[in-house]
């Protein structure tokens, strides 16, 4: 039997699936030469993608 | 990735595919450090030796992906003004051997590791390095431009006692490491 689609989105998963959308995303820029991609650069963003998965996470647990 | 992005972000709509997030994520950074390290490895694997003895044997371009990268030019007859030379490196030591009396302009770009031209040096993430000297009138001018992703980029002299057999066959470069031993840039004009 086929799962009923939810009404509400799992946030987590809505949350890190832009996450690495957005780090797909900057690696296509660097690889196409619009962005020159440096460690100064994917720390901040790796941080905050990291964070907001974790951050939604918990804000969610327990619903 | 981008394709995992959107399968994760739809599924929180349909059906969420959390266990996917962590390979995702593991991936995207993996990726991620790669590139911004600029790792290529275009080029092969191994040790690569290169003593051109003129401008007709000298490439314009060395390229090596992972090991050591030696362009032994001590002996190379340069011609009067400017000769570019591009050294292009993924893993690995890229080593460039100059000789007394050509000036060298270097711009290079570590991803991860140390930069040590002549006497001066620069090392850690991100390594800028850039030091546009110009050359005596009539005088011949090196112009290196490396990109190096994790590893060491080294330019100096010969030492007396560095002949070509054993920068052949010793593999015998260390006098490279000792920023003393790499010697000056004695071919530019003096600041």
């Amino acid at each position: 039997m086929r799962e009923p689609v939810t009404s509400k989105p799992d946030v987590p998963s809505l949350v890190a699936g832009i996450a690495v959308l957005v780090l797909g995303l900057i690696l296509l820029l660097d690889a196409t030469d619009a962005l020159a991609l440096s460690f100064a650069l994917l720390a901040p963003v790796a941080c905050a993608a990291a964070g907001a998965i974790l951050l939604a996470r918990g804000l969610t647990r327990g619903r | 990735m981008i394709a995992a992005g959107v399968a994760i972000a739809a599924g929180a709509f349909l059906k969420p595919v959390r266990w996917l997030i962590l390979p995702a994520l593991a991936l995207a950074f993996s990726a991620g450090a790669v590139s911004a390290a600029g790792i290529d490895l275009d080029g092969g694997v191994g040790d690569r030796y290169y003593h051109p003895d003129s401008t007709v044997d000298l490439r314009d371009r060395y390229e090596l992906g992972i090991g050591e990268l030696v362009v032994d030019m001590s002996e190379t007859d340069l011609p009067a003004g400017d000769t570019p030379l591009q050294l292009d490196l993924g893993v690995g030591s890229a080593r460039l051997i100059v000789p007394d009396d050509v000036c060298v302009a270097t711009t290079a770009d570590v991803g991860m590791g140390y930069a040590g031209v002549f006497d001066a040096d620069n090392e850690g993430i991100d390594v800028d390095y850039d030091e546009q000297r110009t050359a005596p009138p009539d005088a011949s001018r090196l112009v290196v431009d490396a990109e190096i992703g994790v590893g060491e980029l080294l330019i100096g002299h010969a030492t007396s006692d560095f002949g070509r057999y054993e920068a052949r066959f010793d593999s015998d470069r260390d006098h490279l490491d000792n920023a003393v031993e790499r010697g000056m840039n004695t071919g530019c004009e003096s600041r």
